[in-house]
């Protein structure tokens, strides 16, 4: 959802130094750490059902079997 | 490479469309996903996993790509550009998890809607059938978190995009002198 209005070069972000990473950048990333180690312990503590694993072809291919198996 | 402005209203129009599409069809998907939670009736479970499969194939998935296409095209051919500002960068990076966990669990949807549907699926089995809604309400998070992101667009600029600020001015002070 880029858009292009405002002109970034007038934002007065020029000085003569390259700009280290802004405080907003900075606690996002924190906030994310704590909510993916968060993730991982509850999922841990649930019985790891969810994993990377989940995402590959190897957990579609399983549905079918885990169909039969409640058959 | 600029765009010219005609084209990048048009450009901009498609990507707001299909942006703010994206969050709703996942709403839409969400809608089914709780249901397959919330009920145990058989024509509805199978109705939900079914809608939820074609609404995910033929809906999100779609304005996902359209989405991620159009989005990384006008950042490039405006001033913003795709690396120099965090905001553009982090919600580039943020689609591409979106897009990518999509692609991924749409097969899984796929397999479920598949196992539904079938006749010989008994309903203690359609009760027993995974929810997807973790997925479904993580994306959510995520394509809000990148709304905000677009509509705020907090300052910072990266290290890169300072570079090319520099040269840009560099060159252009050279010019005048």
């Amino acid at each position: 959802m880029t858009e292009s209005v405002p002109d970034p070069e007038r934002n007065g972000e020029r000085s003569s130094v390259p700009p280290g990473m802004p405080r907003w950048v900075k606690m996002s990333l924190v906030v994310v750490l704590i909510l993916a180690v968060v993730l991982v312990v509850v999922m841990a503590l649930s019985g790891g059902e969810h994993g990377p694993g989940l995402h590959t072809g190897a957990s579609t291919q399983a549905l079918p079997a885990v169909a039969s198996e409640l058959r | 490479m600029p765009i010219k402005r005609g084209l990048r209203k048009l450009l901009l129009s498609v990507h707001l469309m299909v942006s703010v599409g994206w969050i709703g069809a996942v709403a839409a998907y969400i809608t089914l996903d709780v249901t397959t939670i919330a009920t145990d009736a058989p024509a509805t479970l199978r109705a939900s996993y079914v809608g939820m499969d074609l609404i995910g194939r033929t809906v999100i998935v779609p304005l996902a790509l359209t989405s991620l296409i159009s989005g990384i095209v006008i950042a490039l051919g405006t001033r913003w550009g795709l690396f120099r500002h965090y905001w553009v960068l982090i919600s580039l990076l943020l689609t591409i998890v979106a897009t990518a966990v999509l692609l991924s669990e749409i097969r899984t949807v796929a397999a479920l809607a598949d196992i539904a549907a079938d006749p010989s699926t008994t309903p203690a089995e359609l009760v027993a059938l995974p929810s997807t809604l973790v997925h479904s309400i993580g994306g959510m998070v995520v394509l809000g978190g990148v709304l905000v992101l677009n509509v705020y667009k907090p300052r910072g600029m990266t290290r890169y995009g300072w570079r090319k600020q520099d040269a840009s001015k560099r060159a252009s002070s050279l010019q005048e002198g």
